[in-house]
Order: structure tokens, then sequence, then C-alpha cells
């Protein structure tokens, strides 16, 4: 990047944020949903290097069933000083089957909720680079919960006293190659207890 | 006797049959010059109008505009009775022809239309070759200068063009100067017979006493003490017109500073106007997260701070801006009530430009200064009063006489010169501390550019460092205030930079100020 000349047109023309930035449409949202985040891994092995419930390994099996957000809901944040590159965050809510499992050890506990955070970083920058990722997922598959409502952090805390996570259990990991949406930094709360997994 | 009275009528068929002058045209005129290119608003002087084979009628037009450098247009008879007229000083002579109160030139290339009607002039140039040359001048006579048509934005050299012309100190000026001005016909028109009958009768009648009394206005070109008044006049009006054009340098050069701080206030504004937009976009994602539990609960406040301490900011600097036009809107004499746009300007990119020294600055300063010319003038106008002193005694129509009290009053006029000779030595002291301070500030800028110029490289360098880590780790709340704080030293690099720019070019103003280069070069135009 020439630094002089990014200056020397910043002092010479204004820049206007979002000139060039158009409204995400709904067969876009439709797409994002249709190709992202409707199609995380059904089941999926996970291994420890501790033993939980006598196990040093989880799995899960879900069912996706309705969406609890008509579309995926998004936001964008513009790169400073360029009014083409933005980075944008979407997220969606999936309520899931009865017969949805979270297996731990011997113990099989009920999935009823999968929360999704994401970015699109495909136009971050002008120029981007190609190992970096163009998506960033984080799957959140909750266990037991009526607080199926979003993401991990309860509204109530600190206003009520309630705790900071909503959560007692969830499974937490992420999707940087969303063409095999293998998951990674993967994380097993359960019953407030952290553990790190990997994919077995 | 008989010689006498043979002078005195040779002299009166002079002043009554030889210059066909319109002194009621002289002066300043406002109004629209149009060519190809449109119309636009122009100033004219006219000076020594008439059909004259002494000096030659001269027309000045001048668009209302620092930087462009006027027309003069000269008109004059030569020995042969042909007219010439000079456009820039490139002339040409033209078949002459006179038409009610109009000049009529034609050459084989331009046809020239110079008219003269109620308080109006108006200039024609037609040329046969190329009609975009061609052009016409409609102007009246008005002292009100501030009436001029709007436009919907100025740049920086028409607005100091305004100052230029139009500001209200300088028309003040103005009236001085041709008070001054005045004074020196009167000074002339005492070297002339005066034709008071009752002294001519007196020098008929014999009369000796009627003689005694008369002879100094019959013929005052005997006695010293008028041709000294007359130097003196002279030399006070040029110290008049030196000082006016000081004073109209200074005005300018004030405006001119003014629009370039306002400019960069403007620059400022905007980004600020662009970190708040990025940041309104940042809390709405927070806010978006926040509401989705995807944050937790009191992100978007803290995030919040950020955003109310800078829109206090932004709604500081652009009141300060509004107070910032209606002060130019007043200095240029445009309605307060205008909304005065100003055409953004490109600020000067600092990294290849060196540090310079002072001296070029001096010497042009010395020897070109307004006010060492002012004082140049005054203490010859100050000698003279000295000469008065010495001799008035020896005119009848003097008060004056000599006595004790004669030495003392002429050391007194002595003391005036050697005042002004100190004066000067100030003044020169003064001029070059100005052209120092103003070197002092250029070189400042460019070393300061510089260093924010670097400063702003590494904060974007920063910034793509912080927007790579969001690409892997995930936008969460510290990785956003990261940003944010980042954006803040964007803009504030930037804004230096911004103001490098501008202190740069304010203090070359200074400097052309004191050279009298660039919009200061014709500062005694229309005198």
């Amino acid at each position: 990047m020439n630094f002089s000349k990014l200056l020397v047109f910043l002092l010479a023309f204004p820049l206007f944020a979002n000139a060039n930035h158009p409204e995400i449409t709904v067969k876009e949202k439709q797409l994002y949903r249709d190709e992202l985040t409707s199609r995380i891994r059904l089941q999926q092995n996970f291994k420890m290097n501790v033993k939980v419930n006598e196990k040093s390994e989880f799995s899960y099996q879900i069912k996706l069933e309705k969406p609890v957000y008509d579309m995926p809901v998004f936001a964008d944040i513009h790169n400073w000083g360029s009014d083409t590159a933005y980075f944008r965050g979407f997220w969606d809510l999936f309520q899931t089957t009865q017969d949805s499992v979270l297996k731990v050890g011997n113990e099989l506990l009920p999935i009823n909720c999968v929360f999704i955070s994401a970015q699109d970083n495909r136009h971050i920058e002008n120029n981007p680079i190609p190992l970096l990722s163009e998506y960033l997922m984080e799957v959140y598959l909750v266990v037991g919960t009526d607080m199926c409502t979003g993401g991990p952090f309860n509204p109530n805390n600190p206003l009520y006293g309630a705790e900071q996570i909503a959560w007692d259990t969830y499974v937490y990991y992420r999707i940087k190659a969303p063409t095999i949406m293998q998951p990674i930094d993967a994380l097993l709360v359960y019953r407030k207890n952290q553990y790190h997994a990997v994919v077995k | 006797m008989k010689s006498i009275l043979k002078l005195y009528g040779l002299l009166t068929l002079i002043v009554f049959s030889g210059c066909k002058e319109l002194p009621g045209m002289k002066g300043q005129y406002l109004g629209s010059l149009t060519d190809s290119k449109g119309e636009q608003s122009v100033i004219v002087y006219a000076n020594n109008l008439g059909v004259d084979q002494v000096k030659p009628t001269e027309v000045i037009i001048s668009e209302i505009n620092a930087a462009k450098q006027p027309l003069r247009i000269q008109f004059q008879f030569d020995k042969q009775g042909l007219l010439r007229i000079s456009f820039n000083d490139v002339s040409q002579v033209y078949n002459f022809a006179k038409k009610d109160s109009c000049v009529l030139g034609d050459s084989n290339t331009t046809k020239v239309n110079l008219c003269f009607g109620k308080d109006q002039i108006r200039f024609e140039v037609e040329n046969l070759g190329d009609s975009s040359q061609s052009f016409k001048v409609i102007a009246q006579k008005t002292d009100n200068m501030s009436v001029l048509k709007g436009k919907s934005s100025y740049s920086v050299e028409e607005l100091v063009g305004r100052a230029k012309f139009i500001n209200y100190t300088v028309e003040q000026k103005t009236q001085e100067v041709y008070r001054a001005r005045k004074n020196v016909s009167v000074a002339i028109g005492h070297l002339l017979p005066s034709l008071n009958l009752k002294d001519v009768l007196g020098f008929a009648s014999l009369d000796p006493g009627a003689v005694v009394d008369s002879i100094g206005n019959l013929l005052p070109f005997l006695f010293p003490s008028n041709w000294f008044e007359l130097k003196q006049s002279k030399a006070l009006y040029g110290a008049e017109v030196k000082s006016y054009a000081a004073l109209r340098g200074n005005e300018m050069s004030v405006v001119e500073g003014l629009l370039y701080v306002h400019l960069r206030n403007a620059k400022v504004s905007e980004y600020l106007r662009m970190e708040l937009t990025w940041l309104k976009e940042a809390y709405n994602y927070i806010l978006a997260r926040q509401g989705l539990n995807d944050m937790p609960t009191g992100s978007a406040e803290i995030f919040s701070l950020k955003l109310g301490a800078l829109s206090w900011d932004k709604e500081q600097i652009d009141t300060f801006l509004e107070v910032e036009k209606a002060n130019l809107a007043q200095a240029v004499a445009l309605p307060d009530t205008e909304k005065l746009a100003i055409k953004s300007i490109q600020f000067p990119s600092l990294d290849t430009v060196s540090e310079i020294s002072s001296d070029s600055c001096v010497e042009a300063a010395l020897s070109q200064s307004l006010e060492l010319e002012t004082l140049d003038l005054l203490f010859e106008a100050s000698k003279a009063q000295t000469e008065i002193t010495k001799y008035s005694f020896l005119d009848p129509n003097s008060s004056d006489t000599i006595g004790f009290g004669t030495s003392s009053a002429i050391e007194i006029t002595k003391s005036n010169s050697q005042e002004i000779l100190m004066k000067k030595k100030d003044m020169r002291s003064l001029m070059q501390m100005r052209c120092k301070q103003a070197v002092t500030e250029s070189n400042s800028a460019v070393r300061s550019y510089k260093i924010a110029s670097k400063n702003f490289k590494n904060a974007l360098n920063r910034k793509d460092f912080l927007m790579k880590e969001m690409r892997i780790s995930g936008a969460s709340l510290n990785q956003i205030e990261k940003l944010a704080d980042n954006s803040t030293d964007v803009v504030k690099f930037a804004s230096q930079s911004a103001s490098a720019s501008i202190q740069y070019l304010i203090s070359d103003s200074k400097m052309k100020r004191l050279m009298l280069e660039g919009f200061y070069s014709d500062l005694e135009i229309g005198y």
C-alpha cells in the first residue's frame, strides 16, 4: 500500500463510507443460510486428553428443525477509510428435533438449540490474502436450555444477579473451511467445566 | 506690465483649451466581463480619462480573483496624431473615430470601442481573427463594492480577490488615499495662475499694495515654499498610496490565512465524520450481537462512550466552522446571511519538500517593502517641510514670519526627519524578523508533516494488522475497541498532516506578502 498516496488522497478528497456498499438482498440472506449456517455437520465425534464421565471422548447427533429467525441477522463494519472493503457478521439460530443428543461418556443429554455466530471475511481487504479464511463460524450446540434465544451471554447479567454465561452444558467449535465444515478449536463445556477437544 | 498680461493670456489659453478631460469619469467601477467562457464579475479602474497627448488614458480591468493578473489598456495619441492602444504594454496603431462619448479604434485585426455614459463605462474588444479573444465589459461607478452577484461557491483566489478590492477597511483607506490625492491636485493648482478677478483687477489698477498682495496668487511659482508644498504633497500622496497598498496586502494576508485554517478545520471535521460513521457502524454491530446474547450486556453502552466523546468534538468543530465562515464573510464583504461555500483545495504533500533559508525572503522584502517605501516618502515629505519652514516667510500670502522662533521650528522639522529615519531602521529590522519567523514556521511545517506522515503510515499498518487478527480470531468486543482506538489514531495523524500542510501554505503566503509575490504582486493597482 502506498501510504503517501493514501494520505494525499485523504487530504485532497472527502471519503464517504458506504458509498458503494449495496444493501444485502433477501436472496443473498437465504444463500448464507442454505450454503453455510444450515450445513454444519449433523454428527461428529471428538476426543479429549482428559476423561469426562470416565471417557475421553464425546459425540453429538442432531437434526435441525425450524430456524428461530426468519432470516439470518447481518451487521457490517466497513474497513476504515474505504467505501468498498467491509467486514460482515451474520448469526443464525435453530431449534433441533427431540432426538438430537450429546453423548458424554455414557450420559445422553438432549441438544435443543444450535446458535451460530459467523463472519464473512471476503470483503475486508481489497486484496485479500488467500491463506486467511473467507468465513469463520462459531457453532454452539446447547444442551437442555430454555434460553434458546441467541448466544451464550445471559442478558440478566449483571442487572439481576444472573451468571454471565447462560448455559450449563454445550459444545463449542469453530469452522474455517465451510466446504468441509471441519470443526476446529472444539470445547466441551460440561456442567460449567471446560474441556478442549479435537475431532476424532 | 504688457509682458505680464501677455504671459497671463497665454497661461489662460493653456488652461482652457489644451486638455479635454472627463474628470467625473475617473474612479472605480464594478460590473461584468463577458467573453467566450461566460460572464464574470470585474472591477474596472479608469485613470486620466480624456483625449490627451501628454498622458495616456488608462483602463485597468481586473477579475475579482487574487491569482489573475489585470488587463491594462492604455489609449494615447502619438505625435503624429495616431491613436495607439496598448494591451498590457503591447501597443498597436488604430484608426480613430469619436462618436458621442465613445472612442472608436480600428486596426486590421481588432476593433475597440470605449464609451462613457452617466457613471457607466463600456468597453468592447472585437478580435476579427479569433472571436474567442473578443470580450465586452460593462461597469457602473459605485462606492458600494460589497454589492456583487453572489456565487454558489468561492475559491481561495476569489475570496482573497474580494479582500483585495472589496474589504471594508480597505475602502475606508481608499477614501483617505482619495483625499490625499485631492490635496495633491490642490497643491498643483497653486502653481497655476489663479483666476480670481479681484487679483486681476488689482493688477490692472497699478496699486502697488494690490500688486504685492496679488503676486502670491498670480505667480505662485516664484515662491519656493509653494514648490516645496507640492513636493511635500506629492510625497505624502505617494506615502498614502504605499501604505494603502501595504494595508490591502495585510488584509488579504489575514483573509488568506483564515481561509486556510478554515479549510483545515473543515478537513478535520470530515475526518471526524468518517470516524463517527465507522464508530456508529461498529456500535450497531456490537448492539446487534448484544441483542442476540452474543456479547455481554453493557458492551454497546461501553462502546457508546467513545461515540459520545467524538460526537461532542464534532459538534464543537462544526460550530467553530460556522463562526469562522461568518468572520470570513464579513472580511470579504459578503452578506452574513449568505451561506458562504468555500471550494476545497489540494493540501500539499510535503514529503519531498526541503527546508529553506530566510536569505532570499529578507533580500526581496527589504528591497521591495511597501512599508519602507512609505517611510522613504514620508522622509522626503519631512525634508520638504523643513524647507517650507525655512522659506515660507518670503510668501506674502503666508502668515509665517521670520523671527526668533524660526530656528526652533526648523529644528523641530529636522527632528521629525530623524524620527522617520529611526522608524525606517526599526522597520527594516521588523521585516527581517518577519521573514525569519515565516521561514521558521515553514520549515517546522515540513518537519511536522514528515513525522505525521510516518505516524499515519504506522497507524494504517496497525489497522491492517488488527483487521487480519479479526479475520483469524473473530470480532470480539476487545478487538473492536482496539480498532476504534486505532481509528482515532488514524484520524489524529491525518489531521496533523493536514495542519502541517496548512501551516506550510500560511507561512508561504506570509513570505509572498513580504516579497510582494503571487497574490501580492500588484497591490497598488487602481491608484
